[in-house]
C-alpha cells in the first residue's frame, strides 16, 4: 500500500473559453492551471495563497464540484485500489463521494435553512443506504455529541446556532459518511478568534481519533502553521513550493513565499516587520505573464525569468518552481519560544 | 497643548430599539485620542466597535440612536464640540464630518458608488468641502491619488470601482478620506478584506500618510498583528463595553482582563509551532445581544469566575498601573501572561 492516498497528477480547471455564435473565442481563465501532488494517508496538507489563485477551484475539482478540464485525481481505495475520480462519471462516482468530503467556508450558506440537524446530517447517511429509521437518529445525535453539540440539538434549524457551531454542524455532516479525505475549505475564517481555537482544536481531535487526512485551503498562516504537516503555496493556479511546515516557515526557497511569510503583521509591538513588499497585483489568470508567472512582482528577478516558465522542480527534498531556487538565501519567520499562559 | 485630546468619548450608550427587545451595541464606552496618536480598538464581531466609529462620526443607521454620554472633539480652532449633541443632519455636523474626521471603511467595494468613476467621488468632497471649481477638484484628485502610491492616477480617475483590484480600491478609498486633510482619521477594519500581501502594502501607506500629515488615527480591527505592528494605544471592548484599555506594550505583556488574555493566547502566532499542543479556546460564545447583563459582562466565558461577585455586580473601569485601565473585580491578584516571559520593561 503505498502512503499516498490521493495523487493529483496535472489538473486543470479553465473556466469560459467557449467559441461564442459570432465572434472569436475569449481566452480562457485558468483558475488551476497543472497542479500535482501527493495527499499523504493522515495528514494534514495546506494550501495557502491570495484571493483568486485558484486554492478553492482546486478544492472543488477534487470533491468533483467541478469538473476538471483535464489531469487525473487518483484516490487509492484500500478495497477497490486506485480509481482516477476525475475520469469517472457521475454515477461511477457515487461509491467514491462517501469517501471524499468537504467542508465549507461559510457556514451559514452552506446550511439549509428549512432543515433540522437530524435531517441535514442524515439526509446524506440516508441516501447513501448507511442507515435508515431510528439509526439514522442514534448517528446523528452521536455525531453531534462528537463535535461538541447535544443530542437534543437535532431538532433545532440551523439559524438556532452561533457561527462557531453552525461550523460544528457542517463538520458533523462532513463526518456522517465515515470519509477518509476531507477537505477544508476556509473552515475558521469566518469565525472570531476565540471560537477559531475551538474548532481547530475540534478539527485535530477529530483526526487523531478517526483515521482522517485532511486538505486544509486556507489564507491566514498562523493557522495553517498551526494545524498543518505540509504546506503548498499556490500562485495563480499552480503551486510554487510545496514542504514540510517548518522548513517552509523556517527557510522558504520560493520569493512569493518570503513575501507571503513577512506580510503577516506579528501580534508583539516590539518585534519590528519588516515586509518585503510586493508590487502591483496578483497576475491576471486570463492573461499571464511570459515566463515565470511570479516576476512582475519578483524582487529578485533576472532575465531568465522573463522568458522561461520554470518547473516544479526538487530541490533538497523540497518542490519549488524558481529558477534560482538553490542561490537565493530567503528569510523565513523567526522560531520563537512559546509561551503558555 | 500637546496633552490635550483631541477626541473624548465619555460614557457613549448607542442603542438599537428593535421590536424582538434593545440591543446595547455600545453600552458606556470611554475612549481619548491625542493629536498624532494612534489608538487601536480590539474586539470579536458585535462587540461595538464598528458602532462606536459611527456614532463619532453621527452616521449610525437607524433604528440606533446615541442614548447618552458625550463625544467631545476639539476643533481646529480649538474649539470643543460635544458631537453627541449635534444634529446629525445639520450644517455643524457635516462640516465636520468628512473634512475634519474622516473613514475608511472595511469593504472597499460596497462602500464605494458603483455608478460613480473614483475621480467624481473623490472630485465631491473636494467640491463640497473646499470649495474648489470641477476642474481644480480633477487635478486635486489625481494628486490625491498619486499620493496614495495608485498607478497610472490619471487613468484611474475616469474608471469605476468595478474595474479596478481590491487594494487599489482601497487606495482609492484612503486617498478619499485624506484629500481634505483630516486631523482624525477612521479606519474601520481597512484591511481586513484584503489579502496579506496587499495588508502589507496598505499599512505601509497608511503608516508614511500619518508620518508626512500628523493626523490621529483610530484603528478598527480584530487583528492582534494590525495592531502591534500600528497602534500606540490599545482599547478592547466586549458586548459594548472597555473592558481593558492601555499602551499596546502594557497590553500585549501585562494584559490584566481574562479576555484580552485569551485573546492574545487564542491565536496560533506565526513562528510559534507548538507540535501538537492545543490552542487555548474560550468556552462558549457570544451571548444574546438582546439579553441584559447582570455582573460582568465576560463571567459565562471567564475561566476566573468566582461565581458569585462576578455575576452579581458589574466591574467598574478602574485604574491598575500608569495608564493601564481595566473592568475586572480580580485584575490584580489574576498574573495573567503576556505575549512573551521575558519583560523589557
Amino acid at each position: 500500500m503505498s502512503d499516498a492516498i490521493l495523487k493529483v497528477r496535472d489538473l486543470k480547471k479553465h473556466f469560459g473559453g467557449k467559441k461564442p455564435l459570432f465572434g472569436k473565442a475569449p481566452r480562457a481563465v485558468r483558475a488551476v492551471d497543472g497542479i500535482d501532488f501527493d495527499l499523504r494517508r493522515g495528514e494534514t496538507l495546506g494550501l495557502v495563497g491570495e484571493s483568486g489563485c485558484g486554492k478553492t477551484t482546486l478544492g472543488r475539482c477534487i470533491v468533483r464540484a467541478h469538473d476538471p478540464t483535464g489531469g487525473e485525481v487518483i484516490y487509492d481505495d484500500p478495497d477497490r485500489g486506485p480509481v482516477d475520480l476525475a475520469a469517472l462519471s457521475r454515477k461511477e462516482l457515487q461509491p467514491y463521494r462517501l469517501e471524499v468530503q468537504m467542508i465549507f467556508q461559510d457556514p451559514i450558506g452552506s446550511l439549509n435553512p428549512r432543515m433540522t440537524l437530524l435531517e441535514i446530517i442524515g439526509e446524506p447517511m440516508i441516501v447513501n443506504g448507511l442507515a435508515t429509521g431510528a439509526e439514522v437518529k442514534k448517528r446523528v445525535g452521536d455525531l453531534l455529541v462528537r463535535v461538541g453539540l447535544r443530542r437534543e440539538h437535532m431538532n433545532r434549524y440551523p439559524h438556532a446556532f452561533s457561527g462557531g457551531q453552525r461550523q460544528r454542524i457542517g463538520i458533523a455532516r462532513a463526518l456522517a459518511l465515515n470519509p477518509k479525505v476531507i477537505v477544508c475549505d476556509e473552515p475558521v475564517s469566518a469565525l472570531d478568534v476565540s471560537v477559531q481555537a475551538q474548532i481547530l482544536n475540534l478539527l485535530q481531535d477529530l483526526q487523531r481519533d478517526g483515521d482522517l487526512t485532511f486538505l486544509f485551503i486556507a489564507h491566514d498562516l498562523g493557522v495553517v502553521e498551526y494545524v498543518c504537516n505540509r504546506v503548498a503555496v499556490m500562485y495563480v493556479g499552480r503551486i510554487v513550493e510545496l514542504a514540510e511546515t517548518d522548513d517552509l516557515f523556517a527557510r522558504p526557497l520560493h520569493p512569493y513565499s518570503e513575501a507571503l511569510l513577512s506580510a503577516v503583521p506579528v501580534p508583539d509591538p516590539e518585534v519590528e516587520g519588516h515586509p518585503h513588499l510586493l508590487q502591483g497585483d496578483v497576475a491576471n489568470a486570463v492573461n499571464l505573464p511570459p515566463g515565470c508567472h511570479f516576476h512582475p512582482r519578483c524582487v529578485y528577478c533576472v532575465a531568465r525569468c522573463r522568458t522561461e516558465d520554470p518547473e516544479l522542480r526538487e530541490v533538497n527534498g523540497r518542490k519549488v518552481r524558481c529558477h534560482r531556487a538553490e542561490e537565493l538565501d530567503l528569510e523565513g519567520v523567526a522560531q520563537e519560544e512559546a509561551v503558555h499562559g | 497643548m500637546a496633552d490635550t485630546p483631541l477626541l473624548k468619548v465619555e460614557d457613549l450608550c448607542t442603542h438599537y430599539h428593535l421590536p424582538q427587545g434593545t440591543v446595547r451595541a455600545v453600552d458606556g464606552a470611554s475612549l481619548s485620542v491625542k493629536p498624532g496618536q494612534t489608538v487601536g480598538i480590539v474586539g470579536e464581531s458585535g462587540c461595538g466597535k464598528s458602532v462606536m466609529l459611527r456614532s463619532i462620526l453621527r452616521i449610525v443607521p437607524r433604528p440606533g440612536r446615541i442614548e447618552s454620554g458625550r463625544i467631545l472633539y476639539a476643533r481646529a480652532d480649538g474649539q470643543v464640540t460635544d458631537l453627541a449633541a449635534l444634529d446629525q443632519d445639520g450644517r455643524a455636523a457635516r462640516a465636520i464630518r468628512g473634512a475634519e474626521i474622516s473613514m475608511i471603511f472595511q469593504e472597499p467595494m460596497t462602500s464605494l458608488s458603483p455608478v460613480h468613476t473614483i475621480g467624481d467621488q473623490i472630485g465631491e468632497a473636494l467640491i463640497l468641502h473646499r470649495d474648489l471649481s470641477r476642474k481644480a477638484a480633477r487635478a486635486e484628485t489625481v494628486a490625491a491619488l498619486d499620493r496614495v502610491a495608485m498607478p497610472r492616477a490619471e487613468r484611474i480617475v475616469d474608471m469605476y470601482p468595478h474595474e479596478i483590484s481590491g487594494g487599489m480600491r482601497q487606495r482609492a478609498m484612503i486617498a478619499m478620506a485624506l484629500c481634505c486633510g483630516p486631523r482624525l482619521l477612521m479606519a474601520d477594519e481597512p484591511t481586513t478584506a484584503l489579502d496579506v500581501t496587499t495588508q502589507a502594502q496598505i499599512l505601509a501607506l497608511m503608516r508614511r500618510l500619518q508620518e508626512e500629515d500628523g493626523m490621529a488615527i483610530v484603528f478598527v480591527t480584530h487583528d492582534l498583528g494590525v495592531v502591534a505592528q500600528m497602534t500606540e494605544f490599545v482599547v478592547i471592548m466586549y458586548l459594548g463595553r472597555v473592558v481593558e484599555t492601555g499602551p499596546v506594550r502594557d497590553i500585549y505583556y501585562r494584559p490584566k482582563h481574562p479576555y484580552t488574555h485569551a485573546l492574545l493566547h487564542s491565536i496560533p502566532k506565526l513562528g510559534q509551532r507548538r507540535a501538537g499542543a492545543r490552542l487555548q479556546s474560550v468556552k462558549g460564545g457570544l451571548p444574546d445581544p438582546y439579553l441584559t447583563m447582570t455582573g460582568c459582562p465576560f463571567a459565562p466565558r471567564c475561566p476566573h469566575n468566582d461565581g458569585d461577585r462576578c455575576e452579581r455586580e458589574a466591574p467598574a473601569l478602574r485604574s491598575v498601573g500608569a495608564a493601564q485601565e481595566v473592568r475586572c473585580h480580580y485584575a490584580e491578584r489574576l498574573d495573567l501572561q503576556g505575549v512573551r516571559k521575558a519583560v523589557t520593561a
